[in-house]
């Protein structure tokens, strides 16, 4: 045992306990799935990762993976609620939505977030560094593009949560809290609806300026018909009609826009997800990204693998769906009249506009993109806007839509029309149209209309709401969320909700 | 040198010129049940003469003439005893009271005399656990120790309960206590995979005083697990202990339809025709389908372990294997687990050792998700007493999987015939190598490096029967979870006069890391076949990876003047890379004091009175856990805004980050406070002893997720925030009812109240985000508060139901808003304890456990599930009594409203879950030794037969009052078993 000598020994372990003391370093440990914002800026790489970052809000079923699509349709008249559905939006169709239903949380919770990132990147962007090798002029103008982007979908998420929350009134006081720069300030006030409209407007005018040709003939991101097509919506929404038909014209006297007119090419639409001429934004869902699991037609349909009958919670009014006439293209498209699992006794209509791409393996699952923005919406977006300018122009568009969807149409009928009818046969052909695309519940608010839901058969949930639902009914504003207030004291709720 | 050659030369003379020098033989045995003492110090009086018995209690010794021999021994009573001309002498030995304070406790990062001890440590004995039929050897602290809240988690074979030492600790961060193996932080499951009987004894560290060495990581307490050793120059010992037997549900008090009722209910509702022509068919079966989905499952322990030790080495080492299939039929468990200890005294100075714990788990888990119909606990309750679920040759039907609620049943086929199914297996490594150098007599150093290393291996599979669009799936998630430790301690130790100083100082490095993978692939080759290797489509994969660095500088001291006053001082630095740069190390420290009173003249000689201490701490603790990077700045791939679901965050497959949680650099430790007083009392040698304690802890700067504004991009970040306190008293009784040569009697017993409130949460808000209805944290309130609306009535003239508004007034209109705050009712009980009795007579003995919480709430939600009246439920089978007392016609005043009612969840289901439970009931023979020394082959042996939780006394109407949530839907019951055991030493 000599070998061992005791001083050597504890010198050793003395000396490696000192060495442990050097070991404070190592308290630095950063995450390994995950970067902190400052780095992620470091080089434009990193900056096109935060900004598909951004679009990534696109695959949120609380928001345009399904919610925002089929509610709505849903919230409105265009949906029925069967009697062997679930509770998933009862409490909006019903129209009993409060502050703690869970789409009204989800949805802000969905997109303050996403507007949060959209300032990150906003304020971050022009830190950017050139990196060696880069080129400076590439660097400049591709960041210059990139917020181009992120400002138009800064102003398309703000106008959606406009559109749920606030009266579309520039008088109105109740606009949305909002801030164009990262904040960590828990209170804030709603601010008005001018100046809310003002701050989309801007957006949507500097994305213009800055976007040039980047995409354009992408489907799948911002580009200046995006722009262009969302600019006319906003300002049909505050009734700004000559700038929503001059917006709406920076896509109508595109060429390569127009209608579908062939049954065939119209199903594309739907079904493939293909049209260069009626499409002008579908979110990349696809198979291979998560939000096919949320997919609006695996829930409209809910036919499962094994073939079995569809078991839809909502399903189409008869009488909306008997409204198409036969020789109407879209009737075949936009329905699928057939029994359901929970009910043989006779075929119901059921919503088959999103039957799920057969290119995509996990078909299925019904996945499809919703069609954000079309065509027909802009179509429809002068159409209206210019009854109140120059109603020949209506009825042209409104010959020219129906033309294409109805084989042999007699556009006679709508020069016929007068200005009574032609205001109610724009707004039915808007409704027929864009039906179960998300626009119905905030275009009769902007009509300044209720509607009406008919007890059709014993297929309908007994303790549905059945009955009127007059216009000036405060659930037309959606509750701010409770989570929300509970924190941000100086947030006002909108009039006629408890809390 | 010169000196000690003389003396030694004089020795060799002298010595055996010495007169009457002769042999004295004897043989050392216990009073209590007259088995051998092994390393009694045999003396000579007034001689240099010393030896030790031998494993047998024999030794021998030289004496001179008459000699008087003393005989002492560590927790004994020395004797004295003269021979006179004796050569051979039997010497009864008992248990020293006086004695008893010298027992040394492991407090960690060093041991203290247990007399010396200023804090609140209690002290399980292995004994109290082993051989009990649990997968999670923690459930056996259950009523065994004051101060320690231990509740099931379900009843699958393995599954950690929640223990929480003095009240719940924390809101956000981690509740459970510090887990120590030998000095090695585990956690909580670690223990599904140790042998319960490889375990020597536990300490439960609870005060500032006992647990501020712990630093960041004390606040829950420690529980600080001593492993079995062998011990120096003992005659080799082998051990064996099995049990064999089964487990069964323990029966709910829910009675469910029986054909007829549940026929008449379905006619009544309109459901089915009162002259149905199935009926005499239905009538003609009648099942209690819970008899039919649970099984009475087997389980059964065999371990052998050996001890030995010579003048330089002394080893230990065991093999296990444990068996416990769950009452769920699709449900096993295994283990198979060994230990090696090796303790060597390499030089004179340096001891060198190892100790190994090696486990391997398996198991195959049942569908557990609590609100599924899916899960067999549901199951049982909402099948059809009338649909007979089996063919004639025993096995399930096969049954349609897309009706209604019948996938229920198509789980059963399929389970059964492996279609589907979910299993684990687990590998654990525990390990520590450690040398100790003796610097000096006083002081010594010892470097110890530990590592807690841990495989996981999760499979699920579904055959292409169940998956016909994956043609058959498999997922196989693989984690590894390894903490390495390196511990650097100096001891001092020191008695001179009348001060004792026991001193440490150390630093003590952690680095834990874990990483996992999981990949899903699908398409098999063969419908039967689930590995990869016959799978063709790779679909998924995912994983991470974390760490967790740790250092610390500790010190303390406990000093010691007259035996009488002791005070410890304990301090800990510690920095850690959870938290903030500007917050990275915290300070943590204690002051304990005791009088040590029976050592003062006015009580040394007083009869009665035979321990009387009072100690007192006061210190600050920390709490650590969590999560890995809860400070920092994070972009994540994964798009999880709040509330919503979470997808990724790249768009058309092109890589996407988003920011997920801000920075927050001060962000820093959890702190408690804890303050605590005690007192232990002897009476009549320690026959009696009592232990109180009475404490304060105070929790503050939480780490709370505070609500924000939406408009940060968050709901809420974390920050430190808000105060909770644990006010509370605990007692334990101990006592020696009878002692006699046949017959002694032991009766333990233990109380705890606690009392929790909560005192600040954000200051701008009195409620925790996220809590309303239901469970409610709230400022004034305690920690598990339950609210609910609350029900009124059922109207007679309509059926609908009534309940209260918040001002108690009627109400027909269900509102989240009327919620009313149910005053006393909480998921925590405030009073919790147990008992032991432990009769023996000649051998034959009797041991009973008792255990109960008393003022426990919780929510009875499968009640609920099980007496909801509409079409939605129509489908599953409901309670007994409900077509008898629902409402049918005007002027009924019923209990339950009429058919088609709403779901409301009100405080109908809130219900008592207080309990008494015999826990253990053993009846054992611990054969004669006489008997035993005539096979010259056993040393000891003891045979028994065990029941456990063969009793409940409850008012809950579920499956088991015995859970951990502030609901009960559908859980895993803890079973009920019976084992017969045997222990037999070789």
């Amino acid at each position: 045992m000599i070998a061992i000598n005791k001083k050597i020994f504890l010198a050793a372990a003395l000396g490696a306990t000192m060495l442990m003391s050097a070991c404070n370093k190592k308290l630095d440990q950063l995450p390994n799935t995950s970067v902190s914002t400052d780095e992620i800026y470091t080089s434009i790489a990193g900056a096109e990762i935060a900004y598909n970052g951004v679009y990534s809000t696109f695959y949120k079923s609380e928001y345009y993976a399904r919610n925002y699509v089929v509610i709505p349709d849903l919230m409105a008249d265009n949906m029925i609620f069967t009697a062997w559905a679930n509770n998933v939006y009862n409490e909006i169709h019903r129209w009993t939505i409060h502050s703690g239903t869970y789409e009204t949380v989800n949805l802000w919770g969905t997109i303050y977030p996403a507007l949060h990132r959209c300032n990150v990147f906003l304020t971050n962007i022009d830190k950017v560094p050139v990196l060696s090798g880069e080129n400076a002029e590439t660097i400049a103008t591709r960041k210059k593009t990139l917020k181009a982007h992120i400002q138009a979908l800064r102003a398309m998420f703000m106008f959606d949560a406009l559109r749920i929350y606030c009266k579309y009134d520039l008088n109105d006081q109740l606009g949305l809290p909002f801030v164009t720069a990262p904040t960590t300030e828990i209170m804030h006030k709603r601010k008005s609806v001018q100046e809310t409209y003002n701050q989309i407007v801007q957006d949507l005018n500097d994305a213009a300026a800055n976007i040039g040709d980047d995409n354009v003939t992408s489907m799948t991101r911002v580009n200046k018909y995006f722009i262009a097509a969302l600019q006319s919506r906003v300002y049909l929404y505050f009734k700004k009609w000559d700038l929503a038909i001059a917006a709406a014209d920076k896509v109508l006297s595109v060429a390569t826009f127009g209608y579908e007119t062939t049954s065939a090419n119209l199903l594309k639409v739907w079904r493939d997800d293909n049209s260069t001429k009626e499409i002008i934004f579908k979110p990349a869902i696809t198979e291979i990204n998560e939000a096919k699991y949320f997919s609006i037609g695996q829930w409209l349909i809910s036919d499962d693998v094994a073939r079995n009958k569809p078991n839809p919670d909502f399903i189409a009014p008869k009488a909306f769906a008997e409204s198409f006439s036969t020789a109407d293209l879209r009737r075949a498209i936009y329905f699928r009249k057939d029994s359901v699992r929970s009910y043989k006794k006779d075929s119901l209509y059921v919503i088959n506009k999103y039957p799920g791409n057969p290119a995509y393996a996990g078909w299925q699952e019904k996945s499809n993109s919703p069609k954000l923005i079309r065509y027909a919406e802009v179509a429809l977006n002068k159409m209206e806007a210019a009854y109140y300018v120059d109603k020949s122009v209506s009825k042209t568009l409104l010959k020219a839509l129906r033309a294409a969807r109805i084989p042999g149409y007699d556009g006679t009928i709508v020069d016929a029309y007068d200005d009574v009818t032609l205001l109610n046969q724009i707004r039915e052909e808007r409704r027929k149209e864009l039906a179960f695309e998300g626009h119905r519940l905030f275009d009769l608010k902007r009509w300044g209309l209720g509607f009406t839901r008919n007890r059709e058969g014993d297929y309908q949930a007994a303790e549905n709401a059945v009955g009127e639902i007059k216009p000036d009914n405060y659930r037309f504003q959606w509750p701010i969320p409770q989570a929300e207030r509970e924190s941000n004291k100086l947030c006002e709720q909108n009039p006629g909700y408890a809390n | 040198m010169k000196k000690a050659l003389l003396f030694f030369l004089w020795v060799l003379v002298a010595v055996p010129m010495m007169a009457q020098q002769r042999q004295v033989t004897g043989k050392v045995t216990d009073t209590r049940d007259g088995t051998p003492l092994l390393g009694v110090t045999v003396t000579v009086k007034g001689a240099r003469t010393g030896t030790a018995t031998d494993v047998d209690g024999n030794f021998k010794i030289n004496v001179n003439g008459n000699a008087t021999l003393a005989f002492s021994f560590v927790g004994y009573e020395t004797i004295t005893m003269a021979i006179g001309e004796k050569s051979h002498v039997l010497v009864k030995m008992g248990p020293d009271s006086k004695t008893l304070n010298q027992v040394e406790i492991s407090t960690g990062y060093g041991s203290k005399r247990r007399g010396a001890i200023t804090g609140a440590i209690t002290t399980v004995d292995g004994k109290q656990i082993e051989s009990r039929p649990q997968g999670n050897l923690l459930h056996n602290l259950q009523g065994q120790a004051a101060g320690t809240y231990t509740m099931a988690n379900g009843g699958r074979p393995g599954v950690a309960p929640v223990i929480l030492l003095r009240g719940v600790g924390s809101i956000n961060s981690g509740t459970a206590p510090l887990f120590i193996v030998d000095g090695q932080p585990v956690s909580a499951s670690d223990f599904a995979l140790i042998a319960p009987d490889d375990i020597e004894n536990i300490n439960i560290l609870k005060d500032a005083s006992a647990t501020s060495i712990y630093g960041s990581r004390g606040a829950n307490g420690v529980i600080l697990v001593t492993m079995k050793r062998g011990t120096k120059n003992t005659r080799p010992q082998i051990d064996y202990r099995g049990f064999y037997g089964y487990a069964d549900i323990n029966r709910s008090k829910f009675k469910m339809m029986n054909t007829k009722d549940r026929l008449d209910y379905e006619v009544f509702i309109g459901k089915r025709k009162a002259d149905d022509p199935e009926i005499p068919e239905l009538m003609k079966t009648d099942f209690n389908q819970s008899k039919v989905v649970f099984k009475p499952s087997q389980t059964q322990s065999h371990v052998l372990s050996v001890k030995s030790g010579n003048e330089t080495t002394s080893i230990y080492f065991s093999g296990e294997y444990f068996q416990m299939d769950g009452i769920y039929f699709d449900n096993t468990f295994k283990r198979y687990s060994s230990r090696l200890a090796i303790d060597n005294q390499t030089t004179k100075w340096l001891k060198t050792g190892v100790s190994m714990y090696l486990g391997y788990m398996d198991e195959t888990t049942p569908n557990e998700t609590r609100n599924s119909l899916q899960n067999p606990g549901m199951m049982a309750y909402l099948l059809m007493p009338y649909e007979n679920l089996k063919n004639p040759d025993g096995s399930w039907k096969k049954m349609l999987q897309y009706q209604g609620y019948n996938g229920v049943r198509s789980q059963l086929w399929s389970r059964s015939l492996d279609l589907i199914g979910n299993s684990n297996d687990h590998l654990k490594f525990i390990g520590n190598a450690y040398a100790e150098a003796n610097i000096t007599k006083e002081l010594k150093f010892t470097s110890r490096f530990g590592m807690n290393l841990s495989d996981y291996v999760t499979k699920t599979w579904n055959a292409p029967e169940l998956a016909a669009t994956d043609n058959g799936n498999a997922t196989r998630r693989f984690s590894r979870w390894s903490n390495a430790i390196w511990t650097n301690l100096l001891n001092y130790r020191k008695t001179f006069g009348n001060h004792s100083i026991n001193a440490v100082a150390g630093t003590e490095y952690n680095a834990l890391t874990d990483y996992d993978f999981s990949t899903t692939a699908r398409n098999t080759a063969f419908p039967t076949l689930y590995e990869f290797g016959a799978m063709s489509v790779p679909s998924t994969s995912s994983g991470s990876l974390s760490k967790y660095r740790m250092f610390s500088t500790l010190a303390s001291v406990n000093y010691g003047y007259k035996d009488r006053y002791y005070a410890d001082l304990s301090i800990r630095r510690d920095g850690s890379s959870k938290f903030g740069a500007n917050n990275k190390w915290g300070n943590f420290w204690a002051v304990g004091l005791l009088w040590n009173a029976k050592k003062e003249n006015f009580l040394k000689d007083n009869q009665l009175i035979s321990d009387l201490r009072v100690r007192a701490s006061v210190g600050l603790t920390g709490n650590d856990d969590i999560g890995f990077y809860p400070s920092y700045s994070i972009n994540s791939v994964n798009n999880s805004s709040p509330n919503t679901t979470t997808t990724k965050a790249g768009y058309e497959s092109k890589a996407g980050m988003v920011p997920t949680q801000a920075s927050n650099p001060d962000l820093g430790w959890e702190k408690k406070r804890k303050f605590n007083v005690g007192t232990d009392l002897g009476l009549w040698d320690n026959r009696l002893t009592f232990t109180l304690d009475y404490y304060r802890e105070l929790t503050y700067d939480m780490v709370l997720d505070v609500p924000v504004s939406y408009l940060t991009g968050y709901s809420s970040i974390k920050a430190n925030m808000g105060k909770m306190q644990n006010n509370g008293i605990e007692f334990t009784v101990k006592s020696t009812v009878i002692d006699t040569k046949d017959i002694t009697f032991n009766v333990t017993g233990n109380f705890t109240y606690n009392k929790n409130k909560v005192t600040e949460l954000y200051g701008f808000r009195d409620e925790l985000l996220g809590t309303g209805t239901g469970i409610l944290v709230k400022v004034g309130y305690p920690r598990g508060q339950f609210k609910y609306n609350r029900f009124s009535r059922v109207n007679p003239d309509d059926g609908t139901e009534i309940w209260l508004d918040k001002n108690g007034k009627e109400t027909t209109n269900f509102d989240g808003g009327d919620a009313a705050i149910l005053d006393g009712k909480n998921m925590y009980a405030p009073y919790y304890g147990g008992a032991t009795f432990d009769f023996n007579y000649k051998g034959i003995g009797i041991f009973m456990q008792w255990n109960y919480m008393l003022d426990k709430y919780s929510v009875n939600n499968t009640q609920a599930w099980l007496v909801w009246n509409n079409d939605a439920w129509y489908n599953t089978n409901r309670v007994a009594d409900l077509y008898q007392n629902m409402w049918k016609k005007p002027g009924d005043i019923a209990k339950y409203p009429k058919y088609g009612s709403s779901t409301a969840f009100d405080d109908r289901y809130v219900e008592n879950a207080s309990f008494l439970r015999l826990r253990d009931l053993t009846i054992y023979y611990n054969l004669p030794k006489n008997l035993l020394s005539s096979t010259k082959a056993f040393r000891s042996a003891r045979v028994y037969a065990r029941g456990n939780n063969l009793l409940t006394f409850t008012k809950w109407s579920g499956y088991d009052p015995e859970y951990f949530n502030n609901l009960e839907l559908g859980i895993y019951p803890v079973s009920r078993s019976y084992t017969l055991g045997l222990d037999l030493t070789f």
